[in-house]
């Protein structure tokens, strides 16, 4: 399994961020949230949950942990407090939705208008769950080492919420539009020797 | 010489949905390099698309970090998660002297009844080889209306799930492979409070 690892060592370990919280301090309570948002919406996201929903199980999980701070005995363990907290509120919001979807198929007469839902495959286990963490911290590390270039046009191309097209690329980045496709597989090659080289690209 | 799928070619197939010539998809199906590399590039689309959908916007960053100031002015809002019912355990086969050896045949066979407020959990603990397989019945007072499915895990004693299964509509469970061990177990269910034992002996 992917050893998991904060991005920056020199950051306060979690213990002292916990610590600090249950000393009223909001400025560590920050950085809590900060470092591990990322961590719990993953969960959702891995079930396919949309993206509001997302935002729902991120607000019910960090009111349970501002609530039950003192409760956490080990926080160095706190990621998997916080996965498996986010896996139970996520399958509660699944099982509503398919409460709801079953509630307008039995109201609609017809076919039409069906809500589309997402594909939800078998529930990842918290192992699993972690696994993905640890993978997207290896991925944060990898594009940080990348060079600037395909850094910059990787995030545009994969990371950005907005994902813009070809042409607001081509015009951001000063690149042929012909060029981007070229130049994005020669960067993502760069990323995959980088994730290898970290540990992380091996399937199975 | 063997020559494989391009690095270009699988980069198109994965990340751009284009579909390969005929030769190079014949030689992907029987090439286990390629099907690899080609694994390897739909994990790495899988991780990017995660990264991006994962990234918590300016918004639901403001909001998680307002709740701490929240929590701490009212310290007793909705604890939806934090309001756990126990279940403390009401009837045990192994204590009723009459029930050794009855039904299911056996003494290692054995049941038991926990109670919470207007729930109860019955379970079946029976030997499967040196795993035991654990039946179990959710069971939700009539006028407490309908609470099903939910989610029963075992937890280690570190509270972190080691099985995990849903119950059907009826609240009926089964957990296949269970190490003989002391467990503490949570339901999760979905519109009432979560359920938590907090000390599951499974001998």
């Amino acid at each position: 399994m992917i050893q998991l690892r904060p991005s920056h060592q020199d950051e306060p370990s979690t213990t002292n961020l916990v610590h600090r919280c249950l000393q009223g301090d909001a400025n560590a309570w920050g950085q809590l949230v900060a470092r591990y948002a990322r961590l719990v919406h993953a969960v959702p996201v891995r079930h396919g949950l949309a993206p509001h929903e997302v935002d729902d199980v991120g607000q019910e999980v960090f009111l349970a942990l501002a609530q039950n701070l003192h409760t956490i005995d080990d926080p160095e363990r706190l990621p998997g407090w916080l996965v498996t907290t986010a896996r139970r509120v996520t399958w509660r919001v699944i099982q509503r939705r398919r409460h709801e979807e079953s509630l307008d198929q039995f109201a609609d007469s017809g076919e039409e208008e069906r809500r589309t839902t997402l594909p939800v495959a078998r529930m990842p286990t918290p192992e699993d769950l972690l696994v993905t963490w640890g993978r997207q911290e290896v991925l944060t590390q990898g594009m940080a080492r990348l060079q600037p270039r395909c850094r910059e046009l990787l995030t545009r191309l994969f990371l950005d919420h907005d994902e813009p097209s070809y042409d607001e690329i081509s015009a951001a980045l000063g690149l042929p539009k012909g060029s981007i496709g070229p130049t994005r597989n020669r960067c993502l090659q760069q990323l995959r020797t980088i994730l290898e080289g970290l540990g992380v690209g091996a399937v199975g | 010489m063997t020559v494989h799928v391009s690095p270009d070619e699988l980069l198109s197939l994965v990340f751009d949905a284009t579909d390969l010539s005929a030769a190079a998809a014949h030689h992907l199906e029987t090439c286990a390099h390629c099907r690899q590399q080609e694994a390897e590039l739909r994990l790495l689309a899988t991780d990017l698309t995660i990264a991006r959908l994962s990234e918590p916007g300016p918004a639901a960053l403001a909001r998680y970090q307002a709740l701490f100031a929240q929590v701490q002015q009212q310290p007793a809002p909705l604890q939806r998660l934090a309001n756990r019912l126990r279940a403390v355990l009401t009837w045990d086969s192994r204590q009723q002297p009459l029930l050794q050896g009855v039904r299911s045949g056996g003494a290692a066979v054995y049941r038991q009844l926990y109670a919470a407020e207007d729930v109860e959990l019955e379970l079946m603990v029976e030997p499967a080889g040196s795993l035991r397989r654990v039946e179990g019945d959710l069971i939700v007072e009539m006028d407490a209306g309908v609470d099903a499915p939910a989610l029963v895990e075992l937890l280690d004693s570190h509270g972190e799930p080691v099985y995990s299964v849903e119950t059907d509509a009826d609240g009926i469970f089964r957990i296949e492979g269970v190490q003989p061990g002391r467990y503490q177990a949570m339901i999760t269910r979905v519109h009432a409070a979560p359920i938590e034992v907090t000390t599951l002996e499974i001998v």
